[in-house]
């Protein structure tokens, strides 16, 4: 080693040791917090969006998404397509829907003629309760009543987005329906054919997808509808833990499923405006952590250049009796890192030992995704090497500064 | 040895130039024991401050060992100073965070020495000066008034060409005469 940095690694151990642990404690504390202001602002910003991210997946296009082409209103061959899939391997469960769009109409009963009807547009989609559920588990987030079984018979679940009480949006050209409970009947116009059934359950989620749609039993939908085919409009796909959504996508494409259909993964069925604002926030939490960094900088700066104004006479002694200048800029560099790597390590234990895992079970409640803390950990770690670069050469320059100075000058405490 | 020839040293402030030591001509010996002795502001301190190196005189020679020190660049002062001289500050400046064994070691430590060669030569010459029981001890450990038992003297009388002490003399605060 170096006889300066041997020497500078000395006089750092030495000052570190000996030094007050309330002033430790407080150039510690502002790195830790430095470091969650580097990872923890950005991490939510991009948790914001994360969380929405994971939430269309979980809950709407699994996986895989299959849906038809842009101008078909189904996929055609589904059941051959329906048999390939139950053939891969890495396809873990598999959900089939048959969707169209359609009217709900609430005061149908109760209204006068001069009434304005009470009506909500929706997609009607028809399911496989347990397949459905299988996949994306949206029986979970049955906020009223239950969710469907294969039995049930002229009933829907109804997505919150559809009710006043769950959506109180005024926007104008689009309306909720009013006094829609559990239990309330309804009318459903899908294809010019009207039913009247009954709201056996109401569905809250934050992903538009699901909560603007009314989820009937399939066999039923297809009557409705007129369907006997078996033509779907969309399957989604879980693939088996360790499989590769983009491999199952390309070995569907590769048999032919591109003919008939749209396949994607859930990352490229993600909406532009979503991965716009993925970008954008991405970009807003690279802003925010510079701003942090230059912060951080600037208070390791202070903190070192009062360190070693106080210190001067003693930097002069130690450079009178024949100290190089280098090995006491070491010693100022190697305490630098010191509060950093401590600063680093003690925020690393706080985010993976206590704030991911927080977020990650009381997930902050946005208006439009349910917020976790997204803190990947190579970004993480080139994020402390940032900080500790940063530290660095703010520790460095103040020492430099008051090293260079006459050695004489220091001594006496002249200017 | 150590000789200078027309020592000058001036001190500028602004347009206006102080100058302190005009053209001083002194030779000191090997092994000879000196005192520096003159009124207050005569510059006895400001000599000492160049003959030790911790300062640039603006004029004249200083040799030592014959070597022309104002040849030297500061790097070659500061090996210079580490090698061969040895201080006792007005204020014995000792560094704080480090103990007595530690404020003697470090300068032979400088000196390329291994920790612990150097640690064991500062342990015999704190012992020499009767500090063996306090190796351990910071300087804020150390009892009020004992300090002038500073540690630096230890290795400076063990190892070095000269001592410098860069105190003033106990009669420059009390006597505005030279002695």
């Amino acid at each position: 080693m170096p006889l300066n940095v041997r020497i500078g690694f000395f006089l750092a151990t030495r000052a570190l040791r000996r030094a007050s642990l309330w002033t430790t404690g407080l150039i510690i504390g502002v790195m830790v917090l430095t470091f969650l202001n580097l990872v923890v602002v950005s991490g939510i910003l991009v948790g914001l969006l994360e969380g929405a991210v994971v939430a269309v997946r979980t809950q709407y296009t699994s996986d895989v998404i299959i849906s038809s082409l842009n101008d078909k209103k189904y996929i055609e061959n589904s059941p051959n397509l329906l048999l390939l899939i139950s053939t891969l391997p890495e396809v873990r469960a598999y959900t089939a829907r048959y969707r169209q769009a359609g009217v709900v109409e609430a005061n149908y009963k109760t209204r006068k003629d001069t009434d304005k009807p009470n009506t909500a547009n929706a997609m009607m989609v028809g399911i496989n309760p347990a397949k459905e559920d299988s996949v994306t588990g949206i029986g979970g987030s049955i906020v009223e009543g239950s969710f469907l079984t294969p039995d049930d018979y002229d009933k829907v679940v109804i997505g919150g987005y559809l009710l006043k009480q769950y959506f109180p949006v005024e926007t104008p050209g689009f309306t909720t329906l009013e006094n829609v409970g559990v239990g309330t009947k309804i009318r459903m116009n899908v294809g010019g054919v009207t039913r009247e059934v009954t709201v056996k359950g109401i569905l809250k989620s934050k992903v538009d997808e699901v909560s603007m749609r009314a989820y009937m039993v399939d066999s039923q939908f297809r009557s409705l509808i007129g369907r006997n085919d078996g033509n779907v409009a969309e399957i989604a796909l879980k693939v088996a833990p360790g499989a590769d959504p983009a491999a199952v996508r390309d070995t569907l494409l590769a048999r032919g499923a591109g003919i008939n259909a749209k396949v994607q993964t859930y990352e490229d069925a993600q909406p532009k405006f979503l991965k716009d604002m993925i970008a954008t926030f991405g970009m807003l939490g690279t802003a925010f952590s510079s701003i942090g960094l230059v912060v951080a900088s600037i208070t390791i700066f202070i903190v070192v250049f009062i360190n070693a104004i106080t210190r001067r006479k003693f930097i002069g002694i130690l450079k009178g009796i024949g100290i190089h200048g280098r090995a006491i800029e070491a010693s100022y560099v190697f305490q630098s890192v010191f509060y950093a790597l401590v600063g680093s390590l003690l925020g690393l234990i706080l985010v993976y030992a206590f704030l991911v895992p927080f977020f990650y079970a009381h997930p902050i409640d946005f208006p439009f995704s349910d917020g976790i803390l997204v803190a990947p950990l190579g970004t993480t770690l080139l994020r402390v090497g940032l900080l500790v670069v940063t530290t660095v050469i703010a520790g460095f320059i103040p020492a430099m500064m008051i090293i260079r100075k006459n050695t004489l000058d220091s001594i006496l405490g002249r200017n | 040895m150590i000789e200078t020839k027309n020592l000058t040293r001036s001190f500028q402030n602004g347009d206006v130039v102080t100058p302190v030591l005009k053209g001083i001509d002194f030779m000191a010996n090997d092994g000879e024991f000196l005192a520096i002795m003159g009124r207050s502001g005569a510059g006895k301190s400001t000599l000492l401050y160049q003959i030790s190196l911790l300062d640039e005189p603006t004029g004249g020679a200083i040799k030592i060992d014959g070597h022309d020190t104002h040849r030297m660049s500061e790097d070659e002062r500061m090996r210079f100073r580490l090698n061969k001289f040895g201080y006792v500050f007005q204020d014995y400046a000792l560094l704080p965070e480090l103990t007595a064994l530690e404020n003697v070691a470090l300068p032979l430590m400088m000196q390329d020495k291994s920790r612990k060669s150097a640690y064991a030569q500062a342990e015999r010459a704190l012992e020499r000066v009767g500090l063996g029981h306090r190796l351990h001890n910071l300087p804020s450990q150390f009892p009020a008034g004992s300090s002038s038992a500073s540690p630096y003297r230890a290795p400076s009388r063990t190892n070095r060409r000269c001592s410098l002490p860069t105190s003033r003399p106990p009669t420059s605060t009390t006597s505005p005469r030279a002695r």
